[in-house]
């Protein structure tokens, strides 16, 4: 299977990235998208899969630093 | 990832036999690029669809053009596109000029093209391969459209 995986940042302006991955993307997972790290806060179903595809929506937020 | 390995894993040939994805393989090149370079410009003619084997380019659109202030217009960007992504594909439908500038984000970034009329050309040649890609086509500019929505709804961006 194929993941499409639409990724959207809330919390700070960012493009969005869209691209195609082997797994699915999971919340609490660490992506970096361009120069800057997110955590994955939420992953939805986009639309059904069709074929060898799923589509996914994948809600990021800047990375959290504790001290 | 070999060329045909890449097509195999883009939506756009989604559906199609080994065999027939090997064709439109035929058909192409592989150009590389680095950060900073310029793929395709707003409102150029458009022969080509892309794809992306590696790396990542991002899609501007021009905004706020002063007709009395010299310069290029202000590029605004709407999304970064990666691995297996596919642009430039509005042409294969409609045509148009560019709809959008297209720019390396990376170093290295592969990117093999497909010329519009050869591709066009085997379309008409075996129609399975054209209403395939066709659906295909739709399907990612839906895809595209509901991330942008998204991208509206909950971060805010340009709607």
């Amino acid at each position: 299977m194929i993941y499409k995986v639409s990724y959207v940042v809330v919390g700070k302006p960012h493009l969005g990235v869209i691209v195609n991955l082997d797994a699915p993307p999971r919340v609490g997972d660490r992506v970096q998208l361009g120069d800057e790290v997110f955590e994955v806060i939420e992953v939805i179903d986009l639309i059904p899969p069709r074929g060898d595809f799923a589509y996914l929506h994948a809600t990021c937020q800047p990375v959290q630093e504790t001290t | 990832m070999s060329v045909i390995e890449l097509l195999q894993r883009s939506e756009l040939f989604s559906g199609l036999a080994p065999e027939q994805i090997e064709r439109i393989a035929a058909l192409g090149q592989e150009v590389i690029y680095n950060a900073g370079d310029v793929v395709i410009r707003e409102d150029d003619p458009s022969d080509e669809v892309y794809v992306v084997r590696s790396g990542m380019v991002e899609v501007l659109v021009s905004r706020g053009r002063i007709p009395d202030v010299p310069g290029p217009p202000q590029l605004t960007s709407i999304v970064h596109l990666g691995q297996g992504q596919l642009f430039g594909e509005m042409a294969l439908v409609d045509r148009g000029a560019r709809s959008a500038t297209v720019r390396c984000t990376e170093d290295g970034t592969v990117l093999p093209v497909i010329p519009r009329q050869t591709f066009w050309d085997l379309c008409d040649a075996d129609h399975h391969i054209g209403y395939v890609v066709m659906r295909n086509i739709a399907s990612d500019l839906s895809f595209k459209l509901r991330h942008r929505n998204l991208q509206a709804r909950l971060a805010g961006g340009a709607p």
